[in-house]
């Protein structure tokens, strides 16, 4: 079967707007978890998230093009042209219509579409910007990413909650892995930083007033992120051939469904879904070395994933690391998996395994080998990548280490 | 979704637009009328104000259909008028906009009366 490299990866994030900035913080342990600077964040019950604040527009887009760009599709372009910038990939026209984009978000542009909420409703205005339909819609994001980099290949966006870039690397894997397509340029995006939609994920309850402590006792939910992570990928002799830098190795991809609950994570779906991807790299449990969890911080999820991580890998479970590097980046929703992915791929190239931050005190029903606030230096061949969305959709990704 | 116009020439452009200029002339557009219309085209189309003539086409400001639903848009907020689609669709220059926009302000003063 056809092995797939990841050549190129890009980032947006909330601790670093290029793949190196962000692994800078990652393994510094530096969190990006803030104030929220967002507009009409009044009377929020939550203070803070993991904004990308340092990201400004007009370092990468005239104010033309950028009318028609939600966030989200501007992350998802800034991290697009930094994957590929670093696969150095020569372009030919055989080689655009052979390539892939596809990209995951949870709610697209819904920025702009409350922003066209508040005018109608709140100001009274009798229209709303004519662009909200182009920005707001779910696939502009990779319909941007085709636009900018002149792809003319398959393009498509897969919506899955918290899992939603899982899927879509996951899926590109497969089209590489399967020979439909030469290159896939894949990841997701995500921009929720608007007073509608905070009131929304405040309504739910499972947003902490303080901050990200996944694994810990004292955990008190999640908090959310922006961004984009994209990365590249091609078979391994394309890769090879050209003499490209590999930073890893997508082994394989498991998915599953709980069939349980519309929020509530389910033991067994996880579970299977680890299983999958560990069958699907044809590699035996003992071999995974580093487990980029879930790990919202919430009080469910974060029992509910090792208790799935045990019944996965028994008695080898207590010689896996494990971080939940959303303590930093936060949980950027459908672009989570794709920063995760990216994070997961620089630790395996960087034998260095970033750690949780804001770590206080183990929760003994959380009993895995969690990696608090220092970086750990490791060699490790697999790793896999987890994501548990809402509506019990879950996705992991497997990677092997390449040099 | 906005579909784009069937690209027109610029030559059969400006040979409609001279079919569509009245030998009689128009009457004369209210100056302060013109100056809002171009300085909304300029920074809606984010082009400099100099570089946008009265007598300019959309085609010849390199718009394409959803820029001129955009501009369309600007125009509604800038006047507090309402252009209703059909007249939308066939305003295809500055001087048309700016012929619309008076016609528009002048029914609003008169219902307003």
């Amino acid at each position: 079967m056809t092995r797939v490299a990841i050549t190129g990866v890009g980032v947006v994030s909330a601790i670093g707007n290029t793949a190196e900035t962000f692994w800078t913080s990652l393994v510094a342990g530096a969190s990006g978890i803030r104030p929220l600077s967002a507009e009409r964040c009044g009377n929020l019950k939550f203070r803070n998230g993991a904004e990308a604040q340092d990201f400004r527009w007009e370092d990468h887009f005239d104010a033309k093009r950028v009318d028609t760009l939600d966030r989200f599709s501007q992350f998802a372009i800034v991290a697009a042209r930094e994957a590929v910038r670093n696969a150095a990939i020569e372009w030919t026209d055989e080689l655009r219509e052979s390539t892939l984009v596809a990209m995951g978000t949870g709610i697209g542009g819904q920025s702009s579409q409350d922003q066209g909420f508040w005018d109608v409703y709140k100001l009274g205005k009798s229209r709303v910007h004519p662009f909200t339909i182009p920005r707001t819609m779910a696939n502009a994001g990779a319909s941007q990413i085709s636009i900018d980099l002149g792809i003319t290949g398959p393009s498509f966006t897969l919506s899955t909650a918290c899992a939603s870039a899982a899927h879509a690397i996951g899926l590109a894997f497969q089209m590489v892995r399967g020979g439909q397509v030469e290159l896939a340029i894949c990841g997701g995006s995500e921009a929720p930083f608007s007073f509608g939609i905070l009131k929304a994920w405040e309504a739910m309850r499972v947003v902490s007033a303080d901050t990200c402590r996944p694994f810990c006792k004292d955990r008190s939910g999640m908090i959310l992120g922006e961004g984009a992570g994209v990365l590249v990928l091609e078979s391994m002799d394309r890769a090879l051939g050209r003499g490209a830098n590999i930073y890893a190795e997508i082994a394989g991809f498991g998915m599953s469904s709980d069939a349980s609950h519309i929020t509530q994570p389910a033991v067994d779906g996880p579970a299977r879904a680890m299983r999958l991807a560990l069958r699907n790299a044809a590699i035996d449990a003992s071999a995974i070395g580093y487990i980029n969890a879930h790990g919202t911080g919430t009080e469910v999820n974060d029992v509910t994933e090792a208790r799935a991580i045990h019944s996965v890998f028994g008695g080898h479970a207590s010689q896996i690391a494990v971080s939940s590097t959303k303590s930093m980046h936060g949980h950027a929703l459908g672009a989570a998996a794709a920063l995760e992915a990216v994070a997961t791929v620089l630790a395996l190239d960087r034998c260095v395994l970033p750690p949780t931050a804001n770590f206080t005190e183990r929760d003994p029903q959380c009993d895995l080998d969690v990696i608090a606030n220092q970086a750990r230096a490791r060699q490790v061949e697999y790793a896999l990548s987890n994501s548990f969305a809402f509506g019990g959709m879950n996705a992991v990704l497997a990677f092997r280490r390449m040099r | 979704m906005t579909e784009n116009p069937a690209p027109t020439s610029l030559n059969e452009t400006r040979a409609e637009a001279a079919r569509l200029t009245p030998v009689t002339a128009t009457p004369a557009l209210d100056q302060q009328v013109v100056d809002r219309v171009l300085r909304v085209v300029a920074a809606n189309q984010k082009i400099a104000l100099d570089q946008v003539a009265l007598s300019a086409t959309f085609e010849e400001l390199g718009m394409d259909s959803l820029d001129g639903v955009n501009l369309v848009f600007a125009i509604e907020e800038e006047f507090d008028i309402a252009i209703p689609d059909d007249a939308a669709k066939n305003i295809r220059g500055v001087r048309e906009m700016a012929d619309g926009v008076e016609r528009l302000l002048r029914e609003k003063a008169i219902s307003q009366k």
